[in-house]
């Protein structure tokens, strides 16, 4: 993926995230997350990550490939998370494979929204044949096993960053266009919509317009549990050998690894798995926190 | 009915079309030539094998009439011949399909069993200590990668209880107990998961039947809680858990792979993981196509299953 799609689709995010914040208000958010002690939890988890991420080398006391001189070392104020077999202190590598993780997570959902978001608003809003076609395409990828297409395709394409991030991207797109087909369909017919049509309004104008920040309290609530799974995904290809090539650091990977070594103590596989598991359960957290936030039925949240 | 179960069967087929041709256009991402991947440089560059291989693979026809060709040879049970050891592919999935579909015969029943009595739970005893405790197991178990909770089965088993026995297969056939005691672990760190899954819809699906007229009849009527909920409500509200397992199934059967190779099981999974490192690439395709395959049968089945418990589909 080249940097230009990339900047291209998160101020796609940016402009989802502005629209649905404005349905509510900052302080309709703010007493919300006061009596969702979950939510908060959530996004607490996504925000360390995140800033963990952006801070990894700051972070991390050794480079992710120093050799310490200690191999196999158990955890100790050195070492937080100990060693592995060729000396790399594990706690740095935690910290530095959380950009592997993110770095496949998020542009993979980004560019999925970027494509499926279009296609879900034209098929609900076109519908007819159009639609049907597309929902017979989906039909055949839901489908899937989504690991082994995920592996399969891997093995075909080669392990890359860039080829895990297209395979699951083109796995999320039906999910994501799903998700933006059917509010799109209910949206449509609204007053507002038909007489933006009738005074002539072009469809990618009411698409962006008025269909987009009708739809996205379901996209946000998708895309981050799309988040949790793909990271979920990244990490299994990875512990596999499939996806990040070590020595590049990858909670995956390094889970993977660490089973050769696991009978000389627990430490070897517990971080790099508990990391994983945090942080999918951070996105998870967030996915249901934003459910709840956007819930016609829950008192609490926007009108929407 | 009927009509229902014929248009539910018709729609097969297009996602059966649809995931042969995904698996036979997996073929042509190979990076670089099919021939010399498969023959080595020196046998590929002979221009009489190339020639001779392309036509055996069917390569020398345009790509929408290789894949008639090949649908017709699946049709007939030919799934093509192993890169590596020459042997039919069939023979090799065969061998590797009663295994894996035990592990997930298994973890379904673990998932079912786990699930729909949690979340019945905690649906009933909705805002209880209860309730919470079950809600928070279930964001645990939908958060736990099955390859870490696999993992530190493995690990801890073996640091700590040396006696038990948590890696490698027993035919069925050979020892039942001992394959169970083995397809055990695997099945229950995968059951673990969609249980946890299942669990969620169960809950959601019994508050909302709960809170129908129905219901509320029922209770007015003066029938016993126990009654209204077993007898009335829980046949409704499982329906919706019904189909949540179909649609499960695809991460079901493709969890099988991780756990196939934690736990030293010869499954399908671990076919396609060993035929990856070998470049194995009819031995991928085909197991590809038999899991594929078997998504779409459970899908089908549990719409037909739906159909034929909840009245109301015929009108949909």
């Amino acid at each position: 993926m080249t940097a230009i799609q990339q900047t291209g689709e998160t101020g796609a995010e940016k402009e989802i995230g502005t629209s649905a914040s404005n349905s509510g208000g900052v302080a309709y958010f703010l007493r919300f997350l006061r009596s969702n002690p979950a939510t908060v939890v959530g996004l607490t988890i996504v925000v360390l990550i995140v800033l963990m991420a952006a801070f990894a080398p700051e972070i991390a006391p050794y480079g992710a490939n120093d050799n310490t001189g200690q191999m196999l070392a158990a955890p100790s104020w050195d070492h937080l998370f100990g060693t592995n077999v060729q000396g790399r202190d594990l706690f740095s590598r935690v910290v530095l494979g959380s950009r592997a993780s993110l770095g496949v997570a998020f542009p993979s959902v980004a560019l999925a929204l970027a494509i499926g978001l279009p296609i879900g608003m034209l098929t609900g809003f076109i519908g007819g044949a159009f639609d049907s076609l597309f929902i017979r395409l989906f039909d055949i990828i839901f489908a899937l096993p989504t690991i082994l297409f995920a592996i399969a395709l891997v093995a075909y394409l080669g392990p890359s960053t860039r080829n895990l991030v297209l395979t699951i991207a083109v796995l999320y797109i039906p999910r994501v266009a799903m998700v933006a087909r059917s509010p799109t369909l209910s949206v449509k017919t609204r007053e507002f919509v038909l007489a933006s049509r009738m005074f002539g309004a072009s469809m990618p104008w009411i698409l962006r317009r008025h269909i987009l920040p009708n739809i996205a309290g379901p996209i946000l609530i998708e895309a981050s549990l799309l988040l949790s799974t793909a990271l979920l995904t990244e990490a299994a290809l990875s512990f596999l050998g499939l996806g990040i090539q070590p020595p590049n650091p990858s909670w995956g990977a390094d889970l993977g690894k660490g089973r050769d070594f696991m009978e000389l103590g627990a430490y070897q596989v517990m971080f790099p798995g508990l990391m994983i598991m945090i942080a999918v359960l951070g996105f998870n957290l967030l996915g249901d926190g934003l459910r709840d936030y956007f819930d016609p039925r829950n008192q609490q949240g926007p009108k929407a | 009915m009927g009509q229902y179960i014929i248009r539910r069967l018709l729609l097969v087929i297009p996602v059966l079309l649809g995931v042969t041709f995904l698996t036979f256009a997996m073929m042509r991402l190979i990076p670089g030539d099919i021939v010399t991947n498969m023959m080595g440089v020196t046998a590929g560059n002979n221009a009489e094998t190339r020639v001779r291989v392309l036509h055996e693979l069917g390569l020398d026809k345009p790509l929408l009439e290789q894949y008639a060709w090949w649908l017709g040879r699946i049709a007939h049970g030919d799934f093509g011949y192993s890169f590596i050891h020459g042997g039919p592919v069939l023979d090799e999935i065969l061998r590797c399909l009663p295994i894996t579909f035990e592990m997930c015969l298994l973890s379904m029943i673990i998932a079912i069993a786990i699930g729909v009595p949690l979340g019945v739970l905690a649906a009933v005893r909705r805002g209880r200590s209860s309730d919470v405790l079950v809600r928070i197991f279930a964001l645990l178990g939908i958060s736990a990668p099955s390859f870490f909770l696999g993992t530190i089965i493995v690990v801890f088993g073996a640091i700590y209880f040396p006696n038990v026995q948590t890696l490698g297969y027993v035919p069925f056939f050979k020892d039942p107990l001992a394959n169970l005691a083995r397809m055990f672990w695997p099945s229950l760190t995968l059951g673990l998961g969609i249980g946890a899954i299942l669990l969620r819809y169960a809950r959601a699906s019994v508050i909302e039947t709960l809170g129908e007229d129905y219901v509320r009849t029922a209770e007015a009527k003066g029938l016993s809680r126990r009654r209204v909920i077993f007898v009335h409500a829980l046949k409704n509200a499982l329906i919706p858990v019904i189909t949540a397992i179909g649609v499960w199934s695809a991460f079901l059967i493709g969890g099988t792979v991780l756990l196939e190779e934690i736990f030293a099981i010869p499954g399908l999974g671990r076919l396609v993981l060993g035929a990856i490192q070998n470049r194995d690439y009819p031995i991928i395709q085909g197991a590809v196509l038999f899991m594929s395959f078997g998504v779409a049968m459970v899908m089908l089945f549990a719409d037909l299953l739906v159909a034929l418990v909840d009245p109301r589909v015929k009108f949909a």
